[in-house]
């Protein structure tokens, strides 16, 4: 059953459709490999889906757990049930990462996701989530705040940025660590070796979802940069 | 009832352990007005007390070598709702000497108030002072407070200090200070303001690098709502060879309020360096929607990272 659904999705800035009739859905327990090449406009999809401001289809639907959630503000679609973690995560002064993980936590084990993810928390838990920390620290406490907060469905835009190439193994652990917390997980990724954890994968082109399948299979269209859309005519990712 | 029976509930309001004034090895001040209510000198700090009605002078002095173990407190206080205070302040830490200063300002109750200090820190040759001035306000608004102060630091010598006023409304606060560094001395002061409604915040600091390889940082944060202005103003001069003075100032702004920050930067020796940073606006949008995605309000979201920037 789907947990999330967008019909003939449109998004239009200016004369150009980001999105142009997008269909994709989620669905419950899965996760789920959104791939593109940069610029196809996956982490656009994810912002019209968490809701960030400015980010609202020009038509089309948004359905969450069978409700229409389009019109809905970020903070309604959160508190039904959607987070995420964005490619690049923000950065705070005075807030220790014990008072971030807390946020909304319910009864997660703070010392416990932390070190899920390779954290030591005696070391971390009340270090200041400022810029003293590593790209690839700061994305290990965001996936650790999923670990506890236990989202419905979790958004992860481009996971392993910022993460070395010997940690990234680690972190697919976490995805599916998360995974088996109960949530749903849209996993942002123009990496294969990212993507073919996913239960299933859907390439995104032209502002289309052109196929959607086993990783493998889509993964092998990706790479072969085969466009059912444009033909390698019109779209960045076949003009890549 | 004596007075310390009635500065105890104001101390206890602030969040502030009644016992410094007992304890024997806490050297402290306490002062309503002008009044002197307690004071406590201790082996190696000796406090001097000159109360007038216009101006009480303080004077504390640090023998050398000495290490305060305690933090001194320093209560500045009205008890009443109107009135004024006016406080000379001269502090010297001899060479060697270190100690840590806890200032409280305490004017939960003030409506017509009127608070000025004039301090003077010398701290000698390898001493090292740090200052904890934390001011608590009422919601009136109706407090004007006047702060200069100079400082010496000496060589090798560390001055820090740490001014904060989060709770309860400004009201009018004019903050001037002036520091003098020498050799290898190091300077970091940081100055934390949340205004709200029509307050009104000026912070005038000013470091001279003088000496040869002299160190400062000034950094300053500040949250504005309803109609409160700031104007925050930090001057570092690199005088001398491998100076290196840096200042960051941050203001988030929200409603009317209006914040502005003008760094000063002069470098009148080659070999130093003076730089300096400054972020004045809203609330950061991506860390609004960090928080908001994570189940917070964007009430809750404001008020988690403009308290966490005055932390």
């Amino acid at each position: 059953m789907a947990l999330l659904e967008l019909r003939r999705a449109v998004y239009r800035v200016g004369q150009k459709n980001i999105l142009d009739g997008l269909d994709f859905a989620i669905d419950e327990g899965d996760v789920h490999a959104l791939i593109g090449t940069n610029g196809t406009g996956k982490s656009t999809l994810a912002r019209l889906i968490i809701g960030s401001e400015g980010f609202r289809l020009s038509s089309g639907q948004i359905v969450f757990d069978g409700r229409d959630v389009g019109t809905w503000t970020m903070y309604e679609r959160a508190q039904a049930g959607i987070s995420m973690v964005w490619q690049e995560p923000a950065l705070f002064e005075g807030i220790s990462v014990r008072d971030y993980l807390s946020i909304g936590r319910g009864h997660a084990d703070l010392s416990q996701c932390l070190a899920q993810v390779g954290l030591n928390p005696d070391d971390y838990l009340d270090r200041p989530l400022d810029k003293s920390m590593s790209g690839g620290e700061r994305k290990r406490i965001e996936l650790a705040s999923m670990l506890a907060l236990r989202p419905r469905l979790c958004i992860l835009d481009e996971p392993v940025s910022g993460i070395d190439l010997v940690s990234v193994r680690s972190i697919l652990a976490v995805i599916r660590r998360i995974q088996q917390n109960g949530s749903s997980i849209l996993l942002i990724t123009h990496r294969e070796e990212v993507a073919g954890i996913a239960d299933k994968a859907s390439l995104l082109c032209g502002g289309k979802v052109v196929m959607t399948g086993v990783p493998d299979k889509i993964i092998q269209n990706y790479k072969a940069r085969h466009c059912v859309v444009c033909n390698g005519r019109e779209c960045d990712y076949a003009a890549d | 009832m004596p007075l310390t029976d009635r500065f105890i509930p104001l101390l206890n309001a602030s969040g502030i352990d009644r016992g410094i004034l007992d304890d024997r090895e806490t050297a402290h001040i306490a002062a309503d007005g002008q009044s002197l209510l307690s004071r406590r000198s201790i082996p190696g700090l000796s406090i001097k007390i000159d109360e007038n009605r216009e101006s009480t002078k303080v004077d504390i002095r640090i023998a050398r070598d000495t290490h305060i173990v305690n933090p001194v407190h320093l209560c500045f206080a009205l008890l009443h709702g109107i009135g004024s205070q006016n406080f000379s302040v001269h502090v010297v830490l001899e060479p060697g000497a270190k100690a840590d200063f806890i200032s409280h300002g305490l004017f939960a109750n003030a409506q017509v108030v009127k608070h000025t200090m004039h301090k003077l820190i010398e701290i000698g040759d390898g001493a090292q002072a740090h200052f904890t001035d934390s001011h608590i306000h009422g919601l009136s608004g109706g407090i004007e407070v006047n702060s200069t102060a100079q400082i010496k630091v000496g060589k090798h010598a560390r001055y820090g200090a740490d001014f904060s006023l989060t709770s309860g409304r400004v009201g009018w606060l004019d903050l001037n200070e002036s520091i003098q560094a020498d050799d290898y001395a190091v300077v970091e002061i940081v100055s934390r303001v949340y205004g709200h409604d029509d307050d009104s915040i000026k912070i005038n600091e000013e470091v001279s690098l003088n000496g040869r390889f002299s160190r400062s940082m000034i950094k300053s944060r500040v949250a504005l709502e309803g109609e409160a202005r700031a104007d925050i103003v930090g001057i570092t001069e690199g005088r001398a060879e491998g100076s290196r003075g840096h200042m960051d100032c941050m203001e988030i702004i929200k409603d009317q309020a209006v914040g502005q920050s003008t760094p000063v930067v002069k470098v009148s020796h080659p070999l130093a360096k003076i730089t300096h940073e400054a972020a004045i606006g809203t609330v950061d949008k991506k860390q609004m929607e960090t928080l908001i995605a994570h189940g917070l309000s964007p009430e809750q979201a404001t008020d988690m990272i403009v308290l966490g920037m005055l932390r």
